[in-house]
């Protein structure tokens, strides 16, 4: 089930980079470039820092979407 | 209903195409087989070590060429990414460090191999020389030339490594870790965030699986060496070996995580 995010947006408006943004909240540009792409779901200790440094709540910037298709 | 039909016919294709494949390898192998006794007389591990002693020089210095080629290629173009990096466009830096990746695999092929060709010509360069009387002195002299070729391979494939670490900390500035250090893989995993981590442990346990399917081919051609070619029992004592070390290490080690959750649980 996928989990969307819209940590891109919280990001540019913060004016940091990938590499910044890692640095803030404790993880790497790698890891922060594969949220983005929605190829990793962080743990909850991560997106909580996320949201911290973002001034956002968690469910702000990660959206949890249920594949509708799967229930027909 | 539909579906489980679709996945019987989806089992017994695979079955049968197994089969098949089977049957034809085992074709290819007797054949092969019978052509290399005719091919000289008879004596089927003879002519192999005739044909290994041809080759092995050969692929030695093409895989050196083509591993070694492939890595600095890799590497430029990545450096040359990096350096070219305007500090705003993250998709480059992925996809640099994706082809730094690619320099490290095919360095790694060459590590690997370098070992195994160590042995091998080794093992041609006693075998190559049939006069007894100039064994002792063209022997070191071969040895010493495999011995050479070995440790030169040996600091390209460490120059090769070490350009990719320093790079990739320049990607990546929270990396830690010098290759010259013996706690380099401790102290780079320690480097790694979460996702990095179960990146890494992903990619062992495929290796574990991999590894494990290798061992049970591997064991099947030892014994077949060793019943049909009289390649004696060592081959099967080598897979076991490592077999159930990987084993072991893999059991003990799914034991561990399991109690350090259960004693973290415990605290919480």
């Amino acid at each position: 089930m996928p989990l969307h995010n819209h940590l891109k947006e919280y990001r540019a408006k913060l004016g940091v980079n990938q590499q910044e943004m890692g640095r803030l909240v404790g993880a790497s540009r790698q890891t922060i470039s594969q949220i983005e792409r929605g190829d990793y779901s962080p743990s909850v200790m991560l997106a909580l820092k996320i949201a911290k440094v973002c001034h956002a709540t968690v469910e702000d910037i990660f959206v949890y979407e249920e594949d509708v298709t799967d229930e027909k | 209903m539909k579906n489980k039909k679709k996945t019987n016919k989806q089992i017994y294709t695979t079955f049968v195409l197994m089969i098949v494949i089977g049957c034809f390898v085992g074709f290819i192998l007797g054949f092969g087989g019978a052509f290399i006794s005719d091919m000289y007389g008879g004596d089927i591990v003879g002519g192999l070590h005739q044909i290994f002693k041809s080759v092995i020089p050969v692929i030695y210095v093409l895989l050196m060429v083509v591993c070694y080629g492939y890595s600095f290629y890799q590497y430029f173009k990545a450096k040359r990414m990096v350096e070219n990096w305007d500090g705003m466009d993250e998709e480059m830096l992925d996809r640099a460090e994706d082809i730094l990746g690619l320099s490290m695999i095919s360095n790694n092929i060459m590590q690997v191999s370098n070992f195994f060709f160590f042995s091998a010509m080794t093992y041609i360069s006693e075998i190559a020389i049939p006069n007894i009387e100039h064994i002792a002195k063209n022997r070191i002299t071969m040895l010493a030339v495999v011995v050479g070729i070995f440790i030169l391979n040996m600091v390209i494939i460490t120059v090769i490594q070490k350009l990719t670490i320093d790079l990739t900390k320049k990607i990546n500035p929270e990396k830690n870790g010098n290759i010259f250090d013996k706690d380099f893989t401790k102290d780079w995993l320690a480097s790694c965030d979460e996702a990095q981590k179960l990146m890494i442990y992903e990619a062992g346990y495929k290796a574990f699986q991999a590894t494990q399917m290798t061992c049970i081919v591997m064991w099947i051609l030892a014994l077949i060496g060793m019943l049909l070619f009289d390649i004696g029992i060592m081959p099967s004592v080598c897979v076991f070996v490592i077999w159930l070390t990987m084993t072991i290490s893999y059991s003990i080690a799914c034991r561990n995580v399991e109690k350090r959750k259960s004693h973290t649980n415990e605290i919480g």
